[in-house]
């Protein structure tokens, strides 16, 4: 047990400084910033409870606030992600996962990519939804979500299949 | 109570939620307050210090491309200051204050500067050579004078188009007319071979007075360099012994090892004074 949590601080800081340092300076065509950090809060253990999911979300979330100059916007997004990674799970399979993580190995391919796929639409839809605030037209809004959302799910894939 | 208790411990994962939530809802609002907001920025203290740190090391991402604009600057304003020279030199040939500012400047002061960069350069040959990147589009002619911020680097020795080859210093082909600055004596420099930091000086007589840290400089006897350009310093002399003329070893002020960006010098009038020349 203590094992898996120096093993998940280790990703927390990975993920954090990677996001920072790396993925916030591709500005490829001036609307594309995936959010890799995501990563951290997909690979938690299926069992885990909601409220340590939620609140590790929210040290999460404020630490990319932090770094973004956009207070709340990520808190709240990865909060709604650890209240409803369970459910999602849930209402994915029906298989009892124990403690394990979610990762390619244990998912299998394509019901991983279901899963992330999933989580990063939510995620990326409250971002995107709470960073422009009916500012910008509808469709600008969802073009951005969807090609986000499926960078996002490149880059974590390809860290997945690279991870032991 | 028992009942709110239980209450609590019920619904304990969406009162959390709902308190997560409405936390980061609060940021959000007060986030175009000003003062507030303050906190939860990177202007804050761990994130300016951990932005700071990035930086340090960003930073030099971007040295090169600064390099150039620092360099631009510099040949930039070295034109404006020889533009304002000849203005003064015009100013002051005139009782009036009056008079208009584009007056021709002496024909000595006639150049100007083209900035370059050095895209190879070698200093552990006998015979060094230099490339710039800069040739005959952009006004390089054979035989002009090249020189840094820190004095003399050599001379063109020919131009394509696009390039430019210096004869530097560190090429004994190269021999640059240098006059002592103290007694004015001069002689020509060429490099002895060896040592890239160092050259020798010829051809100054043994009733000249010098010193070890004299400075070296131009002539401005030929249309390659205007007087009074550093090229080095006297390291060391001694008296020859087969003629009447001094050894003199020159520190050479140009780092050949670390000449990045270079200006090579226009003479406005070289062809008028080569052709009067011819004529004599």
């Amino acid at each position: 047990m203590d094992n898996s949590i120096l093993k998940y601080t280790v990703v927390f800081f990975t993920a954090g400084l990677m996001q920072v340092l790396l993925f916030s300076n591709i500005t490829f065509l001036g609307f594309v910033s995936p959010y890799v950090y995501l990563s951290f809060l997909l690979i938690l253990p299926v069992g885990l409870s909601r409220n340590w999911q939620m609140l590790l979300g929210f040290i999460m979330g404020l630490c990319m606030d932090l770094s973004f100059n956009t207070p709340g916007i990520h808190t709240s997004a990865c909060v709604l992600v650890g209240a409803l990674r369970n459910t999602w799970i849930d209402s994915l399979f029906h298989i009892d996962f124990a403690m394990a993580s979610p990762s390619v190995h244990t998912f299998g391919f394509v019901n991983f990519i279901k899963y992330a796929g999933g989580v990063i639409l939510l995620h990326h839809t409250t971002i995107f939804l709470l960073e422009s605030m009916s500012v910008q037209p509808f469709w600008l809004t969802l073009c951005r979500i969807l090609l986000n959302s499926v960078i996002t799910l490149f880059l974590i894939l390809c860290y997945e299949l690279v991870r032991r | 109570m028992e009942n709110l208790i239980k209450f609590f411990l019920r619904f304990r994962s969406l009162m959390l939620f709902v308190l997560l939530e409405v936390t980061a809802m609060v940021m959000l609002v007060n986030h175009n307050n000003y003062h507030q907001a303050r906190v939860f920025s990177s202007s804050n203290f761990v994130t300016g210090y951990f932005f700071t740190a990035v930086d340090a090391v960003t930073d030099y991402f971007s040295l090169s491309s600064k390099n150039e604009q620092l360099s631009k600057h510099n040949t930039d304003l070295r034109n404006e200051n020889l533009q304002l020279q000849r203005q003064i030199a015009a100013l002051k040939g005139k009782k009036t204050v009056q008079a208009p500012l584009n007056t021709p400047a002496a024909p000595d002061m006639e150049y100007s500067f083209i900035r370059a960069k050095v895209i190879n350069n070698s200093v552990n040959h006998y015979q060094n050579y230099m490339t710039l990147n800069r040739g005959r589009r952009d006004g390089i002619e054979p035989d002009m004078g090249v020189i840094n911020e820190q004095g003399v680097v050599g001379i063109i020795a020919s131009v394509s188009e696009r390039f430019a080859v210096v004869l530097p210093i560190l090429n004994p082909q190269c021999r640059i007319s240098s006059r002592l600055d103290s007694c004015r004596n001069f002689g020509s420099l060429i490099w002895n071979g060896k040592n890239y930091r160092y050259a020798t000086l010829e051809e100054i007589p043994r009733h000249a007075a010098l010193h070890i840290g004299e400075t070296v400089s131009t002539t401005g006897f030929s249309t390659i360099f205007p007087e009074g350009i550093p090229i080095g310093t006297v390291s060391s002399f001694e008296p020859a012994s087969t003629d009447n003329f001094y050894h003199i070893e020159v520190e050479l002020a140009c780092d050949f090892q670390k000449v990045s960006y270079v200006d090579v010098i226009r003479f406005d009038n070289k062809q008028e004074q080569q052709e009067l020349e011819k004529t004599e």
